[in-house]
């Protein structure tokens, strides 16, 4: 008994050594308790300002045309508060998972939210299960606009102790709900075999019938890096496409593109269309996850535009490039910021505009960054700081309604921002 | 990441071996601490941890703390160690210090850990269990760790293990990545001989 308590310890201190070189420290460091006053109050409602890595979106059906659903995490529940006025009031938050539960909430995990034509919220998030980097990827829906959750269901059909991390969901042209996670099965497989094996895999599922169900547990691709978040989006046919950081042989930590679902791809043959691009080419070889992942934004003609983190021999910083997934190939790539406290690069592409935005420590404050470009990303307007802030900061995101653009920051001291980017500029179709 | 289930967990354990440990008297111990063997070394700092009880001296790192550090060191040559309790690289390198531990006083090292405040339990344990509790040791204490990281260095990305060589005269060199045992006993060769008589 004694001699089997020791060994799992061993074991587990064990389970935490590897012969990597170098790590990155990436999510949210330090403690991320609000500072803001109204949610030192002991009676406050969970809110966006008071919980951690809100995610938000407006609903543009014609019932509830400009109504802010906005799902955040606290107190071990996922919460989904809705705003009428742009987010200056909220109202009472509903519980997404009435059980509470150990929730990721670091930044590269976040609750996210999509809404079907239909008056349907879909909700997804990573549940921390035992063990170290171990959780599930969950998911919720509400038919009734958010009056009703149903009980969340498990996605991974593993239950192993392992990592099934980082979701993303994404509704593609015909409504059919996607989602894809970074999950540990085959590197655990691996092990048992004393196999090899680079970087965990992505698996994903999709329900045709508004999350009621979903089709079995289907691998994309092998040796993807271990815990960078995932981006996802919907090409000119409304067709999902996914952005990763990838294990190349060697350790080579440079992100490939692929259309989630294998026959929405060019090729001619089926392995032609299963096998993932290379989006970037950076070299990094690092033996350690960076804790950074992609941002996604395609537009009108297929190109894929794309915002990353890297410390490669070819680029280093934060990068701006693009992916034309009619030619597979990679085209316009430049740096947006080199700085060492430069992150959490994001892109956003509306018609010939495309956006920029980043964190960059300024010596005293966090500022967030943004840059424009008219001609698709060919040349840049100079970088404009939007906000500042002394404390913590989540990663920026954006928040679009239609017409105008936002960016949306959740800081310690100041809660949750919602600021305007630009006007009405809508996509010409 | 898993910062609650972090902290359980290493209270889980240190309750778990602490159990264990009552039975064992202090010759086993001391047998124990000279057996290479890993998992009774483990078993061995569970059980130094358990009897000091004392915490080690984890100091808050705070904006001005690299100042205090080189102020202690004024005209001495250290090692400045940044690490973190999520990186695999920097728990494989403390082998290599707690191999030349004998080596180490209280001048010539820094640790300091770029984890949060809530890990202190977690930190606390990796220190015991590689030997490395009397080491001067400090964690990341500001709402805004990228201020830690510039006032330390505003050429660093943020990458573990970071390594500054500092020369008495405080002249520093940084190293991105694990250290060799080879170049840790060079640089204790050159700059503390004396220490390495101990």
């Amino acid at each position: 008994m004694k001699q089997n308590l020791l060994i799992l310890i061993t074991a587990i201190l064990f389970s935490l050594q590897s012969n990597a070189a170098m790590n990155m420290k990436g999510g949210h460091t330090g403690s991320q308790k609000s500072l803001v006053p109204a949610c030192r109050d002991a009676n406050a409602l969970p809110s966006p300002h008071c919980g951690r890595v809100p995610t938000a979106v407006y609903s543009q059906t014609a019932q509830r045309n400009g109504m802010l659903y906005v799902v955040f995490s606290q107190n071990s529940h996922i919460y989904l508060a809705t705003s009428t006025d742009q987010g200056a009031n909220y109202g009472a938050p509903i519980a997404v998972n009435r059980t509470p539960e150990l929730i990721y909430d670091d930044g590269e995990n976040r609750p996210k939210i999509v809404l079907g034509k239909n008056q349907e919220i879909y909700v997804s998030w990573t549940h921390k299960t035992n063990g170290r980097y171990s959780g599930d990827v969950r998911f919720a829906r509400s038919l009734d606009a958010g009056l009703t959750f149903e009980t969340p269901v498990t996605i991974n059909a593993d239950r192993a102790l392992i990592s099934h991390r980082f979701d993303a969901m994404k509704l593609d042209d015909q409504g059919h709900l996607y989602i894809v996670w970074i999950d540990k099965r085959d590197k655990a497989k691996a092990e048992t075999l004393e196999q090899a094996y680079d970087g965990s895999s992505l698996y994903y599922v999709v329900s045709k019938d508004s999350g009621a169900s979903f089709i079995e547990n289907t691998k994309r691709v092998d040796n993807s890096c271990e815990c960078c978040r995932i981006a996802i989006n919907t090409d000119n046919q409304g067709k999902v496409v996914t952005l990763w950081r990838h294990v190349y042989p060697g350790n080579i930590r440079d992100h490939a593109i692929a259309y989630l679902d294998p026959s929405s791809a060019n090729g001619q043959t089926e392995l032609e269309r299963k096998t993932p691009m290379r989006a970037t080419n950076d070299q990094w070889q690092i033996e350690g996850c960076p804790h950074h992942g992609p941002d996604l934004a395609m537009d009108t003609q297929n190109i894929a535009h794309m915002a990353w983190f890297t410390q490669g021999e070819t680029h280093k910083g934060l990068m701006y490039g693009q992916f034309d997934l009619t030619q597979n190939k990679i085209g316009l790539t430049s740096s947006i910021d080199s700085s060492p406290s430069a992150s959490r690069p994001q892109v956003y592409v509306q018609g010939e505009s495309v956006y920029l935005m980043w964190k960059r420590f300024e010596g005293e404050v966090m500022a967030l960054l943004i840059r424009r470009s008219n001609d698709g990303g060919k040349t840049w307007s100079a970088d404009e700081a939007i906000a500042t802030t002394l404390n913590g900061s989540d990663h920026p995101d954006w928040l679009s309604d239609g017409s105008a653009l936002f960016a949306t920051w959740h800081t310690q001291s100041e809660g949750y921002q919602i600021i305007k980017v630009a006007p009405a500029m809508k996509a010409a179709e | 990441m898993n910062r609650p289930l972090k902290k359980w967990h290493a209270i889980f354990l240190m309750i778990v071996v602490f159990g264990l440990s009552v039975p064992l008297n202090a010759s086993a111990v001391v047998n124990e601490m000279t057996n290479n063997e890993t998992f009774k070394n483990t078993t061995t700092t569970k059980i130094i941890s358990a009897n000091q009880s004392a915490a080690p001296n984890l100091k808050p790192f705070r904006a001005n703390s690299l100042n205090q550090i080189t102020a202690k060191r004024a005209g001495h040559a250290f090692i400045m160690v940044l690490w973190s309790i999520d990186c695999p690289p920097c728990l494989k390198e403390f082998e290599y210090y707690q191999a030349l531990k004998a080596q180490f006083t209280n001048t010539n090292i820094v640790l300091i850990s770029t984890d949060s405040p809530d890990d202190s339990a977690l930190i606390e344990q990796v220190l015991f269990d590689h030997q490395l509790q009397t080491i001067d040791s400090w964690i990341f204490s500001d709402s805004l760790p990228e201020r830690l990281r510039y006032k330390i260095d505003p050429n660093w990305y943020g990458e573990l293990p970071r390594t500054y060589f500092y020369d008495a005269d405080h002249q520093r060199k940084a190293h991105s990545g694990m250290v060799t045992q080879t170049q840790l006993q060079q640089w204790l060769q050159k700059h503390t001989p004396l220490v390495s008589l101990k």
